[in-house]
């Protein structure tokens, strides 16, 4: 045991008004992620005094209201005022949507679109025209020295829903400003999704899930099992992934196969660890979002992996692009077209580049394609391994261009695995990087369990008395540190 | 189910609870251990940082950090594309001070940072540590590389909050015998004796075989008083090569470091000479070879 004195002066150690500035204020250099532990620690004050206010329904929304701001503050500083700004003028709008018939609906309904996606346009694409204007029409602008806000991607596709359905008469326009306000900043899903929906949340708002045994034990699995798969997981692979993607020539064909396949897995591991962490903090505070991925590397065909892979984002696109541009309701070279165009803007969405356009083209074709052919495939066993596979497979090759530096190292990357790959350059692999390649044997194999059995066994800690798991969050987070690289990686979605 | 707000309670006192306590721990100087491993820490403490002029005079030396390998597995520590001065924030050992005791029976964890000649004095000095109680935490052998590697990739930074040594050794020079541009040697060595961060250290002059023009005068220079040990008297066996010791030289070599270490040294340390050679390999061996990173 310490003695006093040894307390006193351990104590002393500790830089507390260094901490209390860290935990406060905004930094540039470190805003604030789900992984943070110094998120992770204010969670858990915010929480003690969210229990006692837990009754009192307005002072409770105002209080987590509040908390929800300051996280975005700890994350984007100054562009909280950009945030409000945006919320508060598209509670107007929906207002006066709601109000207005005819012509003059239509035009608001525009004018607020156009609005909330101004922001969108101008942090993130501005330089990407500027780019593209001065490659074409050889002209010299400058380029803007911007910074994307975090989460603006999310919030503005939210709002937009929001702003569509109230146009459609789908959902009200919400008559509480407090409650708008609640649904539009509600942290878990504030910097990096799931998109929620006014119509699955502004229900909630005003009657959160009571705290029981159960949700506070499935909170903390997913929080848990999001941790880990972003920290444990996510991050061992990417150290691996950055080295291959930045410089694929130097990597032997075979390497350069399995940095893809690294990044196959790294980016379905932060970002449903992520998605993991969002589902589970919203929980304990009572509010329950819609998953966002369900197990997409086990799909046997694209559309299924579209169903199941960013899942609030893919039926984003599908209820705000797809089915508006006509569905399949325009004949079949229409349908065809429209869902082209909707992965167009999906891959647009990712980010202001060609890759990524490029990258929701080959999602496009390769949808048309299924959508043509999958009434010929016969309904076999075998089948569904060929079709799992050659999903799997088109996936993982997309991805290279989702994470390539540029085009260029993209085909590199493909030369590589085309023209240099060698029985021996595994073998070399697994004797070179054996921590490694264990992890993707055991992640590929964990992808391809069926998410039932994953329900099923994870239903079998809920046993556990919930004083017991004050001991799986210290053994976890000790375990995280333990292993994690010293530069934890920020989550790759919250780039978009 | 029954509900009660005794469960949101608790999930806020898990959270806080288990926070503060690797908080707590972070910023102790203790380190507990569990079945031979070390528990690592969540935070460390936070240092001074490198001077206007050194980071202006490192700016003009432009050089790549190389990639830290460890055992089979390339670890990334260091942004390779970066050629700023990182300010890594590492724990001050609160048990050494200057001109301790010859009797300290502080155990210490050892890094040994240096060229070639680091490779070949590391199982010697593992020799020391374990005889001594102390633990040779890692080793870095930067083979080809000179002051201006040490001093101006981060890696070095980067090494000592990943281990977290009480004491670090530095041996390099070798490849720098016959530099002649003595302001440049000594602020290059300024400037990585400002990356050792406060940590207490033991900085090993060269085996120069008598060829040293400028890099012995420029290491003294810019260590502490009585931090730097000078081998440039040192006549030790040279190995084939004719230019590194042989084993028996870098035992001759050893025996010397121990003996200052133990009498002379700034920062004193128990080392007195092992009573077996063989002990096991523990350390972290990291090898780079700066002829792939040199930006210069």
């Amino acid at each position: 045991m310490l003695q006093n004195l040894e307390v006193i002066e351990l104590l002393k150690g500790i830089p507390f008004e260094q901490l209390i500035r860290d935990l406060f204020l905004y930094s540039t250099k470190e805003p604030w992620f789900f992984t943070e532990f110094s998120f992770l620690f204010i969670f858990g004050i915010f929480v003690f005094f969210y229990a006692l206010l837990f009754d009192w329904n307005i002072v409770r929304k105002c209080y987590l209201v509040a908390f929800s701001l300051f996280f975005y503050y700890k994350s984007s500083g100054p562009f909280l005022a950009l945030f409000l700004t945006q919320v508060t003028c598209d509670y107007v709008f929906a207002h006066w949507i709601q109000k207005k018939e005819g012509v003059t609906k239509k035009f608001i309904g525009i004018l607020a679109i156009l609005f909330s996606l101004s922001f969108l346009l101008y942090f993130k694409y501005a330089n990407f025209f500027i780019a593209n204007t001065n490659a074409l029409l050889l002209t010299h602008f400058d380029f803007i020295d911007l910074f994307l806000p975090i989460g603006i991607s999310f919030y503005t596709f939210q709002s937009i829903s929001y702003l569509v359905d109230v146009y459609r008469g789908e959902i009200k326009a919400s008559t509480n400003f407090l409650d708008y306000a609640f649904y539009m900043t509600f942290f878990p899903h504030l910097v990096a999704g799931p998109i929620v929906r006014a119509s699955d949340f502004l229900g909630q708002v005003n009657h959160p899930t009571r705290p029981t045994a159960l949700v506070f034990k499935e909170s903390f699995v997913r929080i848990i099992l999001g941790l880990i798969k972003k920290l444990f997981i996510a991050d061992y692979l990417a150290k691996y992934v950055d080295m291959v993607f930045a410089t694929p020539s130097f990597y032997s064909g075979g390497e350069n196969l399995l940095g893809v396949l690294a990044y196959t897995f790294q980016i379905y591991f932060d970002f449903s660890g992520y998605s993991d962490i969002a589902i589970g903090l919203a929980l304990l505070v009572g509010y329950r979002l819609k998953e966002n991925f369900e197990n997409p590397y086990n799909s046997t065909n694209i559309t299924v992996f579209w169903r199941k892979w960013h899942i609030s984002l893919s039926s984003w696109l599908r209820d705000y692009v797809y089915i508006p541009l006509g569905g399949n309701r325009k004949g079949e070279f229409n349908t065809y077209l429209f869902l082209l165009i909707t992965m167009l803007v999906g891959g647009f969405w990712h980010g202001a580049s060609w890759k990524f356009v490029f990258w929701g083209f080959a999602h496009g074709i390769a949808l048309g394609a299924h959508k043509l052919i999958k009434n010929h495939l016969p309904d076999h066993f075998l089948m569904k391994g060929i079709g799992w596979l050659s999903t799997f497979v088109f996936v993982s090759f997309c991805w290279i261009f989702f994470r390539a530096n540029d085009f260029n190292s993209a085909i590199e990357i493909i030369e590589r695995i085309i023209q240099h790959t060698q029985w021996v350059d595994f073998k070399g692999f697994w004797y070179s990087r054996f921590e490694l390649s264990v992890l993707i044997l055991a992640v590929f194999a964990v992808v391809l369990i069926p998410l039932h059995w994953k329900k099923w066994s994870i239903e079998r800690l809920y046993y556990i008395p919930a004083f017991f798991w004050i001991f799986f969050l210290f053994v976890s987070l000790q375990l995280i540190i333990q292993f994690r690289d010293e530069v934890v990686q920020p989550f790759i979605y919250f780039q978009f | 189910m029954k509900s009660n707000r005794g469960y949101l309670v608790w999930a806020g006192l898990c959270f806080i609870v288990v926070n503060a306590l690797l908080f707590i721990y972070g910023y102790s100087p203790y380190n507990f251990t569990i079945g031979g491993f070390e528990l690592k820490k969540i935070v460390n403490s936070t240092v001074d940082q490198v001077s206007v002029e050194d980071q202006i005079l490192a700016e003009s030396i432009k050089i790549d950090s190389p990639k830290i390998a460890l055992k089979d597995t390339v670890v990334r520590l260091a942004d390779s594309k970066s050629d700023s001065i990182v300010d890594e924030i590492v724990s001050l050992p609160t048990s050494l001070k200057a001109d301790s005791s010859l009797n300290d029976s502080t155990h210490h964890r050892i890094l040994l940072l240096g060229d070639s000649e680091a490779g070949g004095i590391k199982n010697v000095l593992n020799d020391y540590c374990l005889s001594n109680g102390h633990k040779l935490v890692a080793t870095l052998e930067w083979y080809s590389a000179t002051s201006v590697n040490f001093a101006k990739a981060d890696t070095i930074s980067k090494l000592i909050a990943r281990y977290k040594p009480t004491y670090v050794i530095v041996l390099f020079g070798l490849n720098e015998v016959l530099a002649r541009d003595g302001a440049n040697r000594r602020a290059m060595a300024k400037l990585f004796q400002k990356r050792l961060r406060k940590v207490p250290y033991a900085w090993i002059g060269p085996t120069n075989w008598g060829q040293d023009f400028v890099v012995t005068d420029a290491f003294r220079a810019a260590a502490d008083s009585a931090a730097f040990f000078s081998s440039k008297s040192l006549a030790l066996p040279k190995s084939s090569d004719g230019r590194h010791p042989s084993l028996s030289g870098y035992r001759i070599w050893m025996a010397n470091i121990a003996n200052w270490l133990q009498t002379s040294a700034r920062w004193k340390m128990k080392m007195l000479p092992p009573n077996r050679t063989g002990y096991p390999r523990k350390f972290k061996s990291i090898v780079f070879n700066a002829a792939e990173f040199r930006g210069y």
